[in-house]
């Protein structure tokens, strides 16, 4: 029977992450903040699709290049590593394309659709790993984008193709490079019996070296 | 007519110090947070320069001078100060002062100036960064890039993948083929081998169109 990742697992995953894919964490608040939030205000005003300043700094992690601030909010653990593991992706995402990933995440909706169709695959891979299960639906797979991200409807259907090109590779067990084999390999070594069985055995099979 | 309270009675000023008192040394978490402060300053102006010189955006001589700049006056300043520093009487030590001022008040400029600096090229950049000329491929069709990487058409006709992505063939036995999704569409993705359908004569695997 599975169990539930622990804290000390959860702990676990995030030291590693920030020591593979080099980057630090800092919790929302203070002055800096503030400024941020009251920025994404007047954006909304203006017409953007972006969340409220409250919204944001209460309910989205936010990465900037090597830093990755979370939410003032009370975690539980999965919900710790999955959201650890779609932000390391962005920071993996700046790593490869320092010049352009900002500028272009910044410029371009449908830059931006990618970008994060790649980090939500990578914690999806990682909630696949635990449960063994992928959403029932395949319009479920962006549900995150609807809101927040200023896309517009043909930037979500992008970000849900390509997002279901990355499940139909994690449904196998070939999991793409990048901070979800980290994660994986983290609960593995510290809890194995936090994943799913039958995700184990495709993943040795499809991706060697993982665990 | 009231009478001045002591309280109000003008107090005598104290006499000018005849030399100037020596500059208090920071403690050492102080100093450490400013060398750092420092430190990130002048490497962030440094890949500024590198990056302005990369785009074409600046010459080579003017990325060499702005690079003198952020990195000679500081160090040049403070050594300056501990010479005149190690002069004995008030005007070394006054000069010393002086130096030291001015070295913090470069290095603070520098921080200032270098996240302006840093500012404007993003701002120049959003203007001028536009993306590679369209593929003119069918929107939402998926193919297997030349390298291997399954890709998607996007609305601007344009082969895109979710990054980071890699060639099916690096993450393990896996081959980039039309294959069938858990959730029962025809696409290209990256399968073990055994899950590949055969190619149509039509497509040939250049690209398949999503059916959703």
């Amino acid at each position: 029977m599975r169990s539930e990742i622990s804290l000390a697992t959860a702990a676990a995953v995030e030291r590693q992450l920030m020591l593979v894919h080099a980057f630090v964490i800092a919790t929302k608040g203070g002055p800096m903040w503030s400024a941020v939030a009251a920025t994404f205000d007047v954006l909304r005003a203006l017409g953007l699709k972006v969340p409220s300043g409250r919204d944001f700094i209460e309910r989205f992690a936010t990465t900037i290049l090597a830093l990755v601030a979370l939410p003032p909010m009370q975690l539980s653990p999965v919900q710790l590593v999955l959201l650890l593991t779609h932000e390391a992706t962005h920071v993996a995402q700046w790593y490869a394309d320092p010049a352009r990933m900002p500028i272009w995440y910044l410029q371009h909706r449908e830059k931006r659709a990618s970008y994060e169709a790649g980090a939500i695959a990578q914690a999806l891979a990682v909630q696949w790993a635990l449960t063994g299960e992928l959403p029932a639906n395949v319009e479920e797979l962006p549900s995150a984008l609807a809101y927040g991200y200023d896309l517009g409807p043909e930037d979500i259907a992008l970000a849900r193709a390509e997002l279901e090109q990355e499940a139909t590779a994690i449904a196998a067990g070939i999991l793409s490079t990048g901070p979800a084999r980290t994660t994986i390999a983290t609960i593995y070594r510290e809890q194995p019996d936090a994943l799913d069985p039958r995700a184990l055995e495709l993943i040795r099979v499809n991706s060697p070296g993982v665990l | 007519m009231p009478e001045q309270t002591s309280a109000e009675q003008p107090v005598a000023a104290s006499a000018p110090s005849p030399s100037v008192p020596p500059p208090v040394d920071p403690s050492p978490g102080v100093r450490i947070t400013q060398q750092i402060r420092e430190a990130l300053t002048d490497l962030g102006g440094l890949a500024l320069a590198a990056y302005l010189v990369h785009r074409g955006a600046i010459t080579g001589s003017h990325a060499l001078m702005f690079a003198l700049a952020l990195l000679l006056p500081s160090p040049l300043l403070l050594r300056l100060a501990k010479v005149l520093g190690a002069r004995s009487g008030s005007a070394g030590a006054g000069a010393m002062v002086a130096m030291l001022s001015a070295s913090a008040a470069w290095a603070h400029f520098k921080s200032y100036a270098v996240l302006g600096a840093g500012v404007l090229g993003m701002a120049a950049c959003l203007g001028g960064c536009p993306m590679p000329a369209p593929d003119n491929c069918t929107p939402f069709a998926t193919r297997c890039s030349p390298s291997g990487i399954p890709e998607t058409c996007s609305q601007s006709q344009r082969w895109s993948h979710a990054p980071p992505a890699l060639p099916c063939s690096i993450r393990g036995p896996a081959v980039c083929c039309r294959t069938r999704s858990p959730w029962g569409n025809e696409l290209y993705a990256c399968a073990p081998p055994s899950a590949c359908l055969p190619e149509t004569t039509t497509d040939a695997g250049a690209e398949v169109s999503d059916a959703q």
